[in-house]
């Protein structure tokens, strides 16, 4: 991670339109980002669209970071990013459809996960509802303050605590 | 993954609830974390991270692009700007007040003053008499005094009157 003045002079000179800047940018962040990506989907290619995209919306937006928490600011896009994925995916999907193959595609995707070899974690967030999985690795791929990430979610501070304290609890009974 | 996030979850969940309850929660909050730190999820691809860097090039270059076709346009929006601030700064004084226009006059200040314009002005006094010449030659017309049909009379009339709408315009 860069450190602060670094940081300040890297998002200096993106806003400058240096390609050299936005490599910094991505050198330290692509890893938390993919993580935060790849937690929440479970899936590689999808996890590498939705990087992409929010690589090119940091060249679009740059200009708009008016200062503050970078982090908070690289991840509320992130957020809006994936919950925009979520809304498309649904759009996609018609209601109908959705509630007859949510029970088996819920079992199919943890079942084809677990042939991925994927971790016993990711089968494990996949049986978490979608907004709890999100504030875990919001929280932990982001490295937010937690009042940083109630402010991202627009909810009170002890609202974002209980949910948290509930989510891991729970993935963690469940790894047990 | 151990950042910088260390919040204090049980001073944060004693707001909420008693001591020793808080103290349950923050470590299961410690646990979770720990829990996760213990798996790791896998980094972006050495491909995929090229392919970013590529596409933000590309991007890079249209928005510079864009922006190199955007400044005549903005060049000529300030070069405006800066014309009609010259122009209202030309108008005021240096205290800030506008000052009074000054307005020239068409007429000629000898005949603006005269007291007997149709004496002073050389133009208006062959205008005149052209017109007496005409205003007779319309009596003589209607008289019919004329010898002849009357069209040469007519017709050096209305030439007549070409000629000093001619004159007039040209001033």
């Amino acid at each position: 991670m860069a450190k602060t003045g670094d940081l300040a002079a890297i998002i200096a000179g993106c806003k400058k339109g240096k390609a050299e800047c936005f490599s910094a940018l991505l050198d330290s962040y692509a890893g938390r980002c993919y993580g935060y990506f790849y937690r929440l989907t479970g899936n590689r290619d999808l996890s590498d669209e939705l990087l992409s995209e929010l690589f090119v919306k940091l060249v679009e937006k740059i200009g708009s970071y008016k200062g503050g928490s970078f982090e908070s600011w690289l991840f509320k896009i992130a957020s809006n990013i994936f919950n925009d994925h979520l809304r498309v995916k649904q759009r996609r999907s018609k209601a109908l459809e959705v509630r007859t193959r949510e029970a088996k595609s819920e079992s199919d995707r943890v079942e084809r996960l677990g042939s991925e070899k994927m971790d016993r974690l990711q089968v494990q967030l996949g049986r978490l509802d979608v907004a709890t999985r999100e504030l875990i690795m919001l929280r932990f791929y982001s490295q937010l303050s937690l009042k940083e990430i109630a402010a991202i979610r627009s909810e009170p501070i002890g609202t974002t605590l209980s949910k948290l304290h509930r989510g891991l609890k729970k993935l963690r009974a469940m790894m047990e | 993954m151990k950042g910088r996030n260390e919040d204090n979850f049980r001073e944060l969940f004693e707001r909420f609830m008693g001591s020793e309850e808080a103290n349950r929660s923050a470590e299961d909050i410690r646990r979770g974390d720990e829990l996760l730190g213990e798996h790791p999820a896998p980094g972006p691809s050495e491909e995929l991270l090229q392919s970013i860097e590529a596409t933000i090039s590309v991007r890079l270059s249209h928005r510079r692009w864009y922006h190199l076709r955007q400044r005549p346009y903005r060049l000529g929006a300030v070069a405006a700007a800066i014309v009609v601030l010259v122009s209202f700064l030309a108008r005021m004084e240096p205290g800030g007040k506008s000052s009074d226009l000054v307005y020239g006059s068409v007429i000629p200040a000898v005949l603006w003053e005269s007291a007997d314009i149709a004496a002073e002005d050389a133009d208006l006094v062959a205008y005149t008499a052209e017109i007496e010449q005409i205003e007779e030659q319309i009596e003589t017309l209607q008289s019919g005094e004329e010898s002849g049909n009357g069209d040469s009379a007519i017709s050096e009339l209305e030439a007549e009157l070409t000629n000093i709408s001619g004159d007039f315009w040209k001033g």
